[in-house]
């Protein structure tokens, strides 16, 4: 109950954070696996944390970079591009490696839910989801 | 008929690039060059660089720097959100770059480039959650990297940063002259905001926007008109103008108390048209009930208020005016201390003149988009001809 209360309390921080750039921590608690037959597997995570920078490039565009703080979140990619309203963040990463694999992190800014979708060749294989809240800091 | 399409079309196409504002930005400067840096730290132990006198070293360093890109200039082109860059390597004829921009705010404007691949030398390795040992993934070590660059018109600055990874990289930083000279003469005192107080045309806004102005003029829907002066009051600094239209909208007064940490809006040109002609509008809160000097005709606001700013109205959630922003602190020594004319002040001053201010209805609630929508109605950019 108290965590849930902390919860609300970050998440109207954060509300509040309007159009200024963003620090966040969010902590991954779901993730999902789907195996080369299509079967998906989802399972609940001990809590890990990453922090995350978004800065505003004009016009609603948002740069974002990942900052894994746990080792489960150690191979998180950066820099996501994309775009900001007043309830979500919605930003991609495209692989180097390959021209169809790409990440995908949305961010909803009102109830600070995420889901960090990694997809290859246009099919999603690899999903984290969890809760976000602001960092009192503004940089 | 198709050439009469022809010639408004001409007619429409000459009439919007009338209003193009270049500013342009020359004999920029390396002011900060992390990669020169770390060389010139590296050579520091050489041995023949140890052996020569600070002359000799001084001009090795410039010969390298001479290597790199020389920017002849820089201009942008705030109709169409376009920066062009005129830009040199060694030995090579000027090339001319061109690339949109992105307004982030009042002195800001940002460049996002490409997104390219970086190989590095290196495998791509990953460690096994399970058992700890590093997988190799691929042969090479690539990484996505999107340059930015920053251009800042409050110190004539660019900023090329490199996004790599997670990291953020300074790649070079630029100061620049330019012919925009940003806080000056060129946008306060010939330039404004001023906003409608009734249908019949009467507008208001600083006496200091006016002052010394023989003809006055607003831009309203993107049509120009004359703005008579019909009373000014120096104490104050408010003047009161007069225009032959019937605007779409107009600000009523509030009758509430202020108090402090009452929610306000503001709208206006900061900067006047050198940044954009699209209204500005921003948020904030009253923070005291006096203003600079314990002037009791005015209140302070924790929002900018930028040259440009000057004269236009700050409101309450319902639209209602609260207050006509006047001036700010030094934004060098301060941050978001700003002063507003109280509106009953701005009331003595229109009954004095025989005007009377319309009140709004206290009950009455706005949305953001209603307040929004009144605000683009009823606050003009002013200028002198």
């Amino acid at each position: 109950m108290k965590k849930l209360l902390g919860i609300i309390v970050l998440g109207l921080l954060w509300c509040n954070v309007g159009f200024a750039d963003i620090q966040l921590t969010c902590a991954i608690i779901n993730v999902g696996k789907k195996d080369l037959d299509g079967k998906v597997e989802y399972k609940e995570l001990n809590p890990s944390h990453f922090t995350v920078l978004s800065e505003d490039l004009g016009n609603n565009e948002v740069i974002v970079r990942l900052f894994p703080n746990e080792f489960e979140t150690g191979a998180m990619s950066s820099p996501f591009l994309g775009t900001k309203t007043d309830s979500s963040l919605t930003l991609r990463w495209n692989s180097p490696y390959y021209d169809k694999s790409y990440d995908t992190l949305r961010i909803d800014r009102i109830s600070g839910q995420f889901t960090l979708t990694s997809y290859a060749s246009g099919d999603w294989f690899h999903r984290y989801s969890g809760q976000c809240w602001a960092e009192e800091k503004k940089f | 008929m198709k050439k009469l399409f022809i010639y408004i079309f001409l007619l429409v196409l000459i009439s919007t690039s009338a209003f193009a504002e270049k500013i342009k930005w020359t004999k920029c400067k390396i002011i900060e060059d992390p990669i020169l840096n770390s060389f010139v730290k590296v050579i520091q132990d050489e041995e023949f660089f140890k052996k020569m006198n600070d002359e000799e070293k001084s001009e090795y360093i410039e010969k390298i720097r001479q290597g790199k890109t020389i920017l002849h200039e820089i201009s942008f082109d705030f109709e169409k959100n376009l920066v062009s860059v005129d830009k040199q390597e060694k030995d090579e004829e000027i090339k001319k770059r061109e690339d949109k921009f992105n307004i982030v705010n009042d002195t800001i404007v940002k460049v996002v480039g490409k997104e390219r691949v970086l190989e590095l030398p290196g495998k791509s390795t990953i460690k096994d959650p399970t058992t700890g040992k590093e997988i190799v993934l691929h042969d090479k070590k690539k990484q996505r990297v999107i340059n930015i660059i920053t251009y800042d018109f409050s110190d004539i600055t660019a900023t090329n940063h490199m996004y790599n990874g997670n990291f953020k990289e300074l790649v070079v930083k630029v100061q620049c002259e330019s012919n925009f000279k940003g806080i000056s003469d060129d946008v306060a005192g010939t330039s404004g905001t001023a906003f409608f107080i009734n249908k019949k045309g009467n507008l208001l806004t600083n006496n200091h926007v006016v002052e010394g102005c023989k003809l006055s003029k607003i831009n309203y829907f993107n049509k120009e008109y004359d703005a008579n002066l019909i009373a000014t009051d120096n104490m104050l600094d408010l003047a009161l103008l007069e225009v032959e239209l019937k605007p779409k909208a107009f600000i009523s007064f509030s009758k509430d108390e202020l108090k402090k940490r009452d929610l306000i809006i503001i709208a206006g040109y900061p900067l006047g048209k050198y940044l954009s002609d699209d209204l500005k509008i921003n948020e904030g809160k009253i923070s005291s009930l006096k203003g600079f000097d314990n002037n009791s005709n005015e209140i302070t606001v924790d929002l900018a208020i930028n040259l440009g700013n000057s004269g236009g109205p700050i409101v309450n959630e319902n639209g209602q005016l609260v207050a006509v922003a006047v001036s700010g602190m030094s934004k060098e020594v301060t941050e978001g201390i700003s002063f507003g004319i109280k509106y009953s002040a701005v009331e003595n001053f229109l009954k004095s003149n025989k005007i009377s201010p319309n009140f709004g209805l206290t009950s009455f609630s706005m949305n953001k988009d209603k307040v929004n929508k009144l605000l683009e109605e009823s606050t003009v950019y002013i200028f002198c001809e």
